[in-house]
């Protein structure tokens, strides 16, 4: 079996741990079961999901990341497969990766508490590809406004935070008023 | 392609070679971004018909992009194996892609500053590099062939979550910045663990080029940004630059804290890891990466006037395993490795 953290090396570690009263079941690698940074790619791997909230004061581990996924939207049996690629949630929880680009829309309930936990945000600001153009500009621009307000609750500037939330407010109604006019959402997703 | 591979152990990349900023204690920087097709299943997922059109079509594209366009597609699938451990030692090629050569591509600048591999956990992960630390040159740098790259290619995009990644991981901008640092003041006054473990705290990972944990050899340690959601390309690079700028500057007085405390136990050791790699018959890759770390310690504690840090990363990818087989030509074992490996280290330590 291979480890459920990376999904690349053989498993040789099993861990129970209590999530919400049940017991999950868990296998690791010997480098994930020891909290060491996934060596065997260029790139850091997902084991450090299991750190991330560690330091909020809240217990992450990959265990209770695995069981939020089972949890949601009532167990991955009953979660059907990407219509798009044929990929099952099942096998998100081994390898972490999702099917097809498309995955992300059917995946979404199940995807979006992992983004939160990972990235500490759960939305794109950034560059934006000219083809998406439209509508995702708008999207940005929105995104890029609540970080902006976001900021400055936290600096207790109240009358910015104010004249950004109607900003925002209006570009949202713009946005929502595109939608009904028949422009759609954007293909890519 | 013979082309490529007829100078290719001596043919080091710039950004290992030269200069640049902060290159006391910064090999070089690099920035990955990674997009992929709309249409198609992640490489993972995806059946051999779908991986092999991919790449044909990805390869077509790219090498009409300005950056590639005098540069090489190395034909991945088709090196030999040796060949594609040796891009690997030079920092070209992820362990995923030499692992697994069956329908993946490369594709490299002239000046191997940028590369495009294909079909690795995703369908495009595009690099640039630069000698030092130089996140902001960097970013400008990979940015630029995105700009490239649009032109020609379609990137699966959602407004809300970016560009969208075979792993949740790289959602959003799909950046990751990564730097190469030499940390040997940091290791030997006991500060490494404390310093890095901060790091991680701050969403960056920390990994030993070569070995991990306490098994770090050479002192070089990989450390890249882990967020790539919620946060803009400016942001990410800002935020890289600020954090790793305090670990140069905590290194740099960890060296002076060094040798001001015991110079002489500072320059034994560094002179003796010299008299190792000009005399030694045989060595180890492992020995040899540590010699070498003690010998740019002591080139940047200005110990050694006459050698340049480039010549030394220079070497540290030269010494290793497919480099030294190449450079034979042919398969080496035990302590025929050994021996060719000494070979090279004295051709320069005793000359
Ligand atoms: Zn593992
Ligand atoms: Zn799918």
């Amino acid at each position: 079996m291979n480890c459920h953290m990376c999904g690349q090396r053989e498993a040789t570690t099993h861990v129970l741990e209590l999530i919400n009263g049940e017991r999950k079941s868990v296998w690791l690698c010997n480098i994930c079961a020891s909290g060491r940074a996934d060596n065997t790619g260029e790139e850091p791997g997902l084991p450090h999901l299991g750190n991330v909230g560690s330091h909020s004061g809240e217990s992450a581990s990959l265990a209770s990341f695995l069981g939020q996924v089972a949890d949601t939207g009532g167990g991955p049996s009953r979660v059907a497969a990407c219509p798009e690629c044929g990929y099952e949630i099942k096998a998100f929880q081994d390898t972490n990766r999702l099917g097809c680009p498309k995955c992300y829309a059917h995946f979404r309930t199940q995807v979006l508490p992992i983004l939160a936990r990972y990235h500490r945000h759960a939305s794109h600001l950034g560059k934006v590809p000219r083809q998406a153009g439209g509508l995702a500009s708008q999207q940005g621009e929105i995104t890029r406004l609540r970080v902006s307000l976001e900021k400055s609750i936290r600096g207790e500037d109240y009358e910015e935070a104010a004249r950004l939330r109607d900003v925002m407010r209006k570009l949202i109604a713009e946005r929502d008023r595109g939608k009904a006019n028949g422009q759609g959402e954007d293909g890519a997703v | 392609m013979s082309d490529f591979f007829a100078n290719f152990t001596a043919r080091n990349p710039e950004w290992l070679t030269e200069a640049g900023p902060f290159s006391d204690v910064a090999l070089s920087t690099r920035a990955r971004l990674v997009r992929n097709l709309p249409d198609f299943p992640f490489p993972h997922h995806a059946s051999d018909v779908e991986l092999e059109t991919i790449l044909a079509d990805m390869s077509r594209r790219l090498s009409r992009l300005p950056a590639f366009s005098d540069g090489w597609d190395v034909g991945f699938a088709d090196l030999e194996a040796v060949q594609r451990r040796a891009l690997q030692e030079k920092l070209l090629a992820s362990f995923r892609l030499v692992s697994r050569p069956t329908s993946r591509g490369l594709l490299l600048s002239r000046d191997l500053s940028r590369a495009a591999m294909i079909n690795e956990e995703d369908h495009l992960r595009l690099h640039a590099f630069r000698p030092g630390f130089d996140p902001q040159g960097t970013l400008a740098s990979i940015m630029a062939l995105d700009e490239e790259l649009e032109q020609e290619v379609e990137s699966a995009f959602s407004p809300e979550w970016g560009y969208l990644t075979a792993s949740p991981t790289n959602l959003g901008t799909g950046l990751r910045l990564s730097a190469l640092l030499h940390l040997p003041g940091l290791v030997l006054v006991g500060e490494i663990e404390k310093v890095l473990n901060a790091l991680r705290q701050l969403q960056f990972s920390v990994r030993g080029l070569f070995g991990e944990g306490s098994a770090v050899r050479g002192a070089l340690f990989q450390i890249s940004n882990l967020i790539t959601l919620g946060r803009d390309e400016a942001e990410i690079t800002d935020d890289f630059q600020v954090h790793l700028g305090k670990i140069i500057t905590y290194e740099r007085s960890a060296r002076d804290q060094l040798y001001g405390r015991d110079h002489l136990g500072i320059e034994d050791m560094v002179h003796r890891s010299w008299a190792v790699l000009a005399n030694a018959r045989v060595i180890t890759a492992q020995e040899a990466f540590d010699c070498l770390s003690n010998i740019r310690l002591g080139v940047s504690l200005g110990l050694l006037p006459a050698v340049e840090p480039g010549r030394l990363n220079q070497l540290t990818v030269q010494q290793q395993t497919a480099h030294l087989e190449l450079e034979v030509g042919r398969a080496l074992s035990g302590r025929d490795k050994g021996a060719s490996r000494a070979a090279l280290l004295r051709e320069f330590f005793a000359a």
